[in-house]
């Protein structure tokens, strides 16, 4: 039985409108990309049931949670909801916090707490206040605190922005994590491109209220007229498989579903599904394979388009079989290779980075 | 101490205790809706709320005197119901120490609750709480400290209500003799060692009170 999980609707606050039209995956992350106003916390607050004004229809998992007849309360819809200053309940500890949503759900619980304290590193805090936790860790613990009444949706509002670099350096890894283990959607709210590429599948874009753009983020951060791609932190992704292990190098080899193989550093187990991130800066263009380089991947591939240019850099989109590469090269080389649409070139990929995916 | 001393007190604090609780029943549904609502009423409500701190006793205590009469609205309806007038009891005590110390409890619940703030009830709507388990599971809570001033000032107000109680109680032993009155009255007829010892009661009471107010919001605050 498929399921359509639709959301559907309007909210009006005075000059502000949000227009929106979308589905629900019922896997995976969905990002939701915006400048600051552009509608994205109301709209995960619609999805929440914490705005009154929301008005459409929204299903999910065959409930309806809104339509014209019935708005269903927050504590109703089955979610958890990560806020962007985590809202801990400062008057109980953190086990205290961590109970407070299982307490409350329907489903009875099995023992995951353990693993999840682990995932999340937080199982030595237990006894702490909140008010003694680090932004991190606070963080941490209010994810913990959803996840633990086993919502069937996980809604994330910009989880780190209120956290400087170093802290976000240390819970990317654990969402990157989630992301791979977890088999709820996620709906991750965010205005940092980074974040989206590395831990979203799908990506929704809003400006003032209106979803201007929709799709698989790899299209999302390659293709021309995306509001995703900026030629200067241009950054293409792939989902790949480990085909092939080589221990003495302690090299892995990849193949996307088109494929495409490459070869990645660590000897990754065999059928691990990967997330490639691969830098417009660390791809250049050859007219012939060289056979004397010192990098690994050097590939075949098309020139499809000239996506943006500067004064000095040109940000190329390129296909090998049917994966879609960016490359950032100077203006001059660009003329001087005689680039245009349909030539075969060799790209050189000089790094890659890794991240699990969902397998 | 006299044993005849002995009575206004007790029936002083008999008053203090059950009006707070009282007002504390009451007051914490006015105040959570004060904290909370964006009706226009809400200045309109406030105002009526804090008028008895600036209102003079007296001029309270002449209006309650006419609404609790046997003659007045609320004290005609009082004596078809019970048979007993609520002016010169302890009961009209009640009703007029509720409001005379009302806005001495229910303004420091109403700004107890709007620092717990809209943003941790709604968290705690996200994990499963329905609107009143999260009242009483995060608001009240974590409103503790305004609890305890609500408490003080109740109780300490409530315990030195003078112009209100002479007004509609008068001065019956057993029945509305509070400590208030009986200091005035030893005034009066110049007993003046009595009057000593019941005032340095009510002082040290109101000092400690205060005292342990101010050392609790202190501690909990560092």
């Amino acid at each position: 039985m498929t399921v359509t999980n639709m959301c559907s609707l309007t909210v009006n606050k005075g000059e502000f409108e949000l227009q929106v039209d979308f589905e629900i995956p019922d896997k995976g992350v969905l990002g939701i990309f915006g400048h600051s106003g552009s509608g994205k916390t109301t709209l995960l607050r619609c999805l929440a049931g914490l705005e009154k004004k929301a008005r459409g229809s929204i299903v999910f998992n065959g409930d309806n949670w809104l339509n014209d007849r019935k708005h269903s309360s927050s504590q109703s819809r089955n979610i958890g909801y990560i806020f962007q200053d985590s809202r801990l309940f400062v008057h109980l500890s953190v086990l205290k916090n961590l109970e407070y949503g299982m307490r409350r759900s329907a489903a009875m619980h099995d023992n995951n707490m353990p693993s999840l304290l682990q995932l999340l590193n937080i199982a030595h805090l237990l006894e702490r206040m909140p008010e003694s936790l680090s932004g991190g860790e606070k963080q941490r613990v209010a994810i913990a605190r959803a996840l633990l009444k086993k919502p069937q949706l996980l809604l994330m509002d910009e989880p780190m922005a209120s956290l400087d670099d170093t802290h976000k350096n240390e819970i990317m890894p654990y969402l990157e994590c989630l992301h791979e283990k977890l088999s709820i959607p996620i709906i991750y709210v965010s205005h940092s491109l980074q974040e989206v590429s590395r831990l979203c599948d799908k990506v929704l874009v809003l400006e003032s209220g209106k979803i201007i753009y929709n799709n698989d983020i790899s299209h999302a951060l390659c293709s021309a007229g995306s509001p995703l791609l900026k030629t200067e932190s241009a950054v293409a992704v792939l989902n790949a498989r480990v085909s092939d292990v080589d221990a003495e190098y302690f090299l892995s080899t990849v193949s996307t579903e088109n494929g495409t193989q490459l070869q990645v550093k660590g000897a990754h187990e065999k059928g691990r599904m990967l997330r490639l991130r691969i830098n417009a800066a660390d791809v250049s263009v050859c007219k012939s394979r060289a056979s004397d380089s010192s990098i690994l991947n050097i590939l075949p591939a098309k020139v499809l388009m000239l996506v943006e240019q500067t004064e000095s850099e040109v940000l190329l989109q390129l296909s090998v079989n049917k994966d879609v590469f960016l490359s950032r090269i100077s203006k001059k080389s660009f003329s001087d290779l005689n680039l245009e649409p349909g030539t075969d070139v060799f790209i050189q990929i000089k790094g890659i980075i890794l991240q699990s995916a969902m397998p | 101490m006299a044993f005849t001393e002995l009575g206004p007190l007790w029936l002083t604090i008999k008053l203090a205790v059950i009006t707070t609780c009282l007002l504390l029943l009451i007051g914490t549904p006015i105040a959570w809706w004060l904290a909370t609502t964006r009706m226009k009423v809400k200045p309109l409500v406030e105002a009526l709320v804090a008028l008895p701190i600036v209102l003079p006793p007296t001029v309270m205590g002449f209006y309650l005197l006419i609404l609790l009469s046997p003659q007045g609205t609320l004290g005609s309806f009082w004596v078809d119901v019970t048979g007993h007038a609520l002016t010169f009891n302890f009961i009209g005590l009640v009703v007029a120490s509720v409001l005379y110390s009302f806005p001495f409890v229910v303004q420091p619940l109403q700004s107890a609750f709007e620092s717990v703030g809209r943003d941790l009830m709604e968290a705690a709507h996200t994990l499963g709480a329905k609107p009143v388990d999260a009242f009483f599971s995060v608001a009240v809570p974590m409103a503790k400290r305004g609890y305890l001033t609500a408490i003080v000032l109740g109780f300490s107000h409530t315990l030195g209500e003078f112009g209100v109680v002479l007004m509609i109680g008068g001065n019956i032993p057993g029945e509305t003799r509070l400590i208030s009155i009986a200091i005035y009255d030893h005034v009066e007829s110049l007993e003046y060692s009595q009057a000593h010892t019941l005032s340095l009661i009510l002082l040290s009471f109101a000092f400690t009170s205060m005292l342990m107010m101010y050392i609790i919001n202190h501690r909990s605050r560092s």
